[in-house]
């Protein structure tokens, strides 16, 4: 391995734990009782199983779609990573927006308020990671999304989600209605 | 099919959906699901909720048939 290639592990490795971290103090900060886990009720957990059940399947439709246009020679205007990425973007997207429709994303131990907070400062961070690439003329790459398109999905993710979460409250605006 | 003897015992407590599902550990959206009969309670969730309510189990789940 040439000492470019460890730099770059190195660099990709230290990234990936100081991200695991920086969730970690996320959720710590974000949980009423400060613990890490987020805790559910039985009926959300029954919702959940449906929610990561529904992200598999979306998941697995989407990688699906993309290994018949390579075998039909048809291009995603996505670089490698970028369009991995995009497998991990389409799951999570159906499972969360499953969960916040099926009153099942909000934890009991939640601050819904810091927690948006969050989404709102990961979106717009990412959001500025890659409008920061698009200036400098990185964002696409011979004509494909580059691995900084990853920045953009996420930033997406959260936008999207934060959206929905407000759309389902103001459908809750009314709680007892019967 | 609606659970209306839950509703009924919740509200002569004087007790919101919230208040009574913050006193069982469940979610608002979780005891608004029991009384319009969206969700079926396990036997755990039953008791919770019949502790709270100061009712047995027979008061509030047991239907009879038609």
């Amino acid at each position: 391995m040439s000492a470019y290639n460890f730099g770059k592990m190195t660099g990709i490795l230290t990234g990936v734990v100081i991200g695991l971290v920086v969730l970690a103090v996320i959720f710590v900060i974000c949980n009423k009782n400060r613990k890490l886990k987020t805790e559910y009720d039985e009926r959300q957990q029954i919702l959940r199983g449906n929610g990561y059940r529904f992200g598999f399947y979306a998941m697995t439709v989407w990688a699906g779609i993309q290994i018949l246009l390579a075998a039909m020679d048809i291009e995603l205007p996505l670089q490698p990573v970028t369009q991995a990425f995009s497998c991990i973007f389409v799951g999570v997207l159906a499972d969360v927006l499953y969960c916040i429709f099926h009153d099942a994303y909000w934890g009991l131990n939640n601050n819904r308020k810091r927690y948006m907070i969050a989404f709102l400062i990961i979106a717009a961070l990412n959001f500025a990671i890659a409008f920061g690439a698009y200036k400098s003329g990185n964002l696409i790459v011979d004509g494909k999304l580059g691995a900084v398109g990853t920045n953009l999905l996420c930033a997406i993710l959260f936008l999207l989600t934060g959206v929905a979460l407000i759309i389902q409250q103001i459908r809750e605006k009314s709680p007892e209605k019967e | 099919m609606k659970n209306l003897k839950l509703k009924a015992a919740r509200a002569a407590m004087d007790l919101s959906q919230e208040e009574l599902a913050k006193r069982c550990n469940v979610s608002r959206q979780t005891i608004n699901a029991i009384e319009k009969g969206d969700y079926n309670p396990t036997i755990n969730l039953c008791i919770a909720i019949c502790r709270q309510l100061h009712k047995t189990l027979d008061e509030l789940f047991w239907e009879e048939e038609q």
